[in-house]
């Protein structure tokens, strides 16, 4: 299920956005606005979750988190 | 607050880890309602294979951070001792125990990846990824 939302925006930005999305404005605004709602509800979030979101997958180690346990943990 | 194990913060930095999608939802899922911790032994186990201090830093913040204390590590110490494998590839290592004996000093829960020697604890309230 859908909902049209309307909105008002200036000429020279709707001419870029339709060039900008490549022929699909509809995909491309819906992308854009679930982005953009993500985002902000990240910020408003609790901390320490958009830091364990942000953090997540980050790993920059000479060694994979499965050895390392193997080394520290067998 | 929850203390939680070297197991769980590696497996939700690691995006190559099995089991990292699960942890990452089990942190998020816990941060909503407690403290999380990390010990000083993880800081070291994190040690072994990360490329830069600042990095472990980074990922560690918004933890709170319990060293180790004399209570805990005697704790360890004394479970390390009286420990008995239950088969001959089960040979244990201390830096597991050394956290689990802050989490018994402390009192609070363990939100730990590893199901192995928690009979070892028996006054330590573990928690899992998947409960």
């Amino acid at each position: 299920m859908t909902t049209i939302l309307s909105v008002r925006i200036d000429p020279g930005l709707a001419e870029r956005a339709k060039k900008a999305s490549g022929g699909n404005l509809s995909a491309f605004v819906r992308a854009a606005i679930e982005d953009k709602v993500e985002a902000v509800e990240l910020a408003n979030g609790n901390p320490m979750i958009v830091h364990i979101k942000a953090r997540a997958g980050t790993w920059d180690g000479y060694i994979s988190g499965e050895e390392l346990l193997r080394k520290t943990r067998l | 607050m929850i203390l939680v194990d070297t197991s769980i913060i590696v497996a939700w930095l690691d995006r190559m880890h099995p089991d990292h999608l699960a942890c990452t939802r089990s942190l998020e899922r816990w941060a909503e309602k407690e403290t999380l911790a990390v010990s000083s032994v993880t800081f070291a186990e994190l040690a072994v294979g990360a490329r830069t201090r600042e990095a472990v830093e980074e990922d560690l913040k918004g933890f709170d951070r319990v060293d180790l204390d004399f209570d805990s590590a005697w704790r360890a110490g004394l479970a390390f001792r009286r420990y008995r494998p239950i088969a001959r590839s089960d040979q244990p290592v201390l830096p597991d125990f050394l956290i689990r004996g802050q989490a018994a000093s402390l009192g609070c829960r363990h939100l730990t990846n590893d199901h192995r020697r928690t009979k070892a604890w028996p006054d330590i309230d573990f928690i899992y990824p998947d409960c």
